[in-house]
């Protein structure tokens, strides 16, 4: 049984915004679930209607079972980070993560090992007796951490924890996060909207959109393994191309046909697709799935191989983004071997055994 | 380059004529409260209190009489002040005129000697005369002082519980309107407090709050109730509903988190606003004259003082010990403010 259950959660404002719609969630207990959506889409508004800071519109939430909707915040055991940290100002950093165990009335020495215990998970020790104004950015942030952890929570939520942070310590910060993470096996609910935050944080990673699920698994699966157009084109970084192509049967098989190029589409696909024969679908491929070569004059074009013109091209060390145009529409390409590119020059390029079919109305995957 | 060195020049000229507007005038009559009333109606007046005078007295055999002489400095000559055979006449002008207190038999010993040929003498002046005479001949001072404690103690007290509250439900509730209220109390702000006594005058007889400070600190809090609304309300609003959360999130409940968040958090601003609230009390004489003129508070004592006595000094010694205590509040509360907890963006 999953620890932590969202049933058809949903959350209305003024009757008219739908911020969550009919969420159907389970977690894990110890797991780090990343929930990942662009601005907007209800993150927030998830996390405060388990922390209790929202009301429930409808559906429930429950806990290894209960329902928790009804309990005031101070009953539910739940930890929240705040995206601006919310370290009370006017108290020292020890008084800060001592404060929910003053309320619920532990002993001094009960309180002192506590502060201690997380202080040291989250190292502060040295910074107890300051305030929080006398702390830097990151270190506030290690402040609403052991506060945090200091009541022992059943379930962290953490609200875009690390996007006041520089990109540096940000990187630092969330390595740090997951180490106490592990040492605490608490199961945490992390909101981000930097991918590659999630992609490293989570064992399983929740894509949303205006409200809804769009897809939930392992960071693989986000990646590899896209649901929607819309987690395609959110995940990955340039995202993925889309390419509208005819679905044609011939006597050999598939094929997915456009003005441009024609290639066979892979056994494995045939269930699904062989419903969309002599319509349009949305061929989505990931920049680095192509195979580039260099244009040779002398060579023939292999089968379903198609030139591009490279309008521009942005190196990043590792690797090169090229980028073009295919049939009026920007394409963006990686290429990590290095060839010699030049603005201009034409290259060859077939598509390559990585790519995703979608309907061109659903916007879902076609499998 | 030429620029900014002009600019800089018209802004410390700027700086430096307001600097000057308001210390001259604090400047002149801090002065003229050490003045005797010799200094104060003389022209030109010494920019700074003499400590003491030089006197040349001799014996006119003609009347019999002394000739009490002292010396201008601009002139560098003495002036005939008073002539008089009975040291009584001298001790009261002495007294009166140039703020010197001596005995009877101190004077008439120390003239004595004229009489063989002129004398030259020094008096000391008794700097605090006019202090401890406005004490004495206003009779009312003491008491004056403790209604005017009073008066801002309650207006503080009443401005503040009311005001904030006012100023945290702006903040934080959304209600009907809400734009409406928060400009009908500027507007409440704007109406002059005057004009409002006279009726509330009515209503204080009628509750029998007349010539009390209680009856007069809830007229000023009038005003200044709106103002701390405004104040609290920015104060509050700029405490992040975040804080708050956390500390629900962490298992306090609504009481709780005012007392032990919110409220620590406005305390500068509830200071700024006392501070308001303090000099609106402190200051005012006028509507004290209406609401409560037969118990009058300090600023009504020295309105009085300048408006009757002809001894201006008397009445600028009035308004030191007036301005003294509002000072001293201001400057406490600004260091205050400063030294909490740095430099805190909340
Ligand atoms: N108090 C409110 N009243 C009305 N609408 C609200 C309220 N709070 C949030 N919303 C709306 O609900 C939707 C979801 O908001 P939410 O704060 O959950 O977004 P988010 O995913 O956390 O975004 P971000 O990444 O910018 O923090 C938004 O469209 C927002 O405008
Ligand atoms: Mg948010």
């Amino acid at each position: 049984m999953a620890y932590l259950e969202l049933c058809k959660l949903t959350k209305r404002y003024q009757k008219d915004i739908t911020a969550v719609d009919q969420l159907d969630l389970q977690i894990n207990k110890g797991e780090f679930l990343v929930l990942l959506g662009p601005s907007g889409c209800g993150k927030t508004t998830i996390m405060r209607m388990i922390a209790g800071l929202e009301e429930v519109t409808d559906g429930d939430i429950l806990l290894e079972g209960k329902s928790i909707k009804e309990l005031s915040p101070k009953d539910r055991g739940v930890s929240m980070i705040f995206q601006s940290y919310a370290v009370w100002p006017h108290m020292t950093v020890y008084d800060n993560v001592a404060y929910a165990l003053k309320l619920r009335k532990m002993s001094k020495a009960d309180i002192k090992e506590r502060v201690m215990k997380a202080a040291k998970l989250s190292s502060i020790v040295e910074y107890l007796e300051r305030y929080p104004s006398q702390l830097s950015g990151g270190q506030r942030q290690r402040v609403a951490v052991a506060r945090a952890m200091a009541i022992e929570p059943i379930l962290f939520l953490m609200d875009e924890p690390l996007s006041n942070l520089d990109a540096k310590l940000r990187v630092a910060m969330r390595t740090d996060l997951k180490e106490v993470h592990q040492k605490l096996g608490s199961t945490t609910i992390f909101v981000t909207h930097d991918q590659s935050e999630a992609l490293s944080l989570a064992d399983r990673i929740v894509v949303m959109n205006m409200g809804v699920m769009e897809q939930i698994g392992t960071p693989n699966d986000i990646y590899h393994d896209c649901e929607t157009m819309f987690v395609a084109n959110f995940i990955g970084s340039p995202p993925t191309n889309f390419i509208d192509v005819n679905i044609t049967k011939e006597t050999d098989g598939l094929y997915a046909t456009n003005e441009m190029f024609k290639f066979k589409v892979s056994e494995s696909l045939h269930q699904g697709i062989v419903n969309y024969v002599d319509k349009k679908v949305v061929l989505g491929v990931r920049p680095e799935n192509f195979c580039i070569k260099e244009h040779d004059e002398r060579k023939e074009h292999n089968e379903g191989s198609f030139k591009l013109t490279i309008d521009n091209l942005e190196p990043q060390g590792s690797h090169t983004v090229i980028i073009s145009h295919l049939l009026g529409k920007q394409i963006k390409l990686v290429s990590s071997e290095h060839f010699n590119l030049n603005i201009k020059d034409e290259i060859d390029i077939s598509i390559g055994d990585k790519y995703f079919f979608f309907d061109k109305d659903t916007e879902r995957r076609i499998r | 380059m030429n620029n900014k060195i002009l600019s800089k020049t018209v802004f410390y000229l700027v700086v430096t004529t307001i600097v000057l507007a308001i210390l001259i005038p604090i400047f002149f009559f801090v002065s003229s409260s050490f003045y005797s009333g010799y200094e104060m109606y003389r022209f030109p007046k010494p920019m700074f209190p003499e400590t003491k005078f030089e006197f040349k007295i001799d014996w006119d055999t003609e009347y019999n009489m002394y000739n009490l002489m002292i010396y201008e400095q601009s002139e560098d000559a003495y002036e005939l002040l008073i002539s008089s055979a009975k040291p009584k006449d001298f001790r009261r002008y002495l007294k009166r005129e140039l703020s010197i207190v001596k005995e009877d038999e101190e004077i008439e010993a120390d003239f004595a000697p004229a009489k063989d040929g002129p004398i030259y003498l020094t008096y000391k002046k008794n700097m605090f005369y006019n202090y401890v005479t406005f004490f004495s001949i206003t009779n009312k001072a003491e008491k004056a002082i403790v209604n005017s404690l009073m008066a801002a103690g309650w207006t503080i007290l009443i401005s503040l519980t009311i005001g904030s509250m006012a100023g945290y439900a702006m903040a934080r509730y959304k209600f009907k309107g809400k734009e409406r209220l928060s400009v009908s109390l500027l507007l409440v702000r704007m109406f002059p407090i005057v004009a409002v006594s006279i009726p509330m005058l009515v209503y204080l007889i009628k509750m029998g709050l007349n010539n009390t400070m209680i009856g007069l600190a809830v007229v000023y809090s009038v005003s200044n109730i709106a103002l701390t609304a405004w104040i609290t309300n920015s104060i509050f609003l700029g405490i992040s509903v975040e804080l708050e959360e956390a500390s629900i999130v962490f298992g306090a409940n609504k009481i709780q988190t005012f007392f032990k968040i919110t409220l620590p958090l406005a305390v500068p601003g509830l200071i700024a606003s006392s501070m308001y609230a303090f000099l609106t009390a402190w200051n005012d004489a006028i509507t004290a004259l209406i609401l409560s003129g037969d118990n009058p508070t300090l600023s009504l004592v020295v309105y009085k003082a300048l408006g009757s006595s002809g001894a201006m000094q008397l009445a600028a010694a009035g308004a030191v010990i007036l301005f003294l205590p509002a000072l001293i509040f201001t400057f406490i509360i600004k260091n205050y403010i400063n030294q909490m907890w740095g430099d805190v963006k909340f």
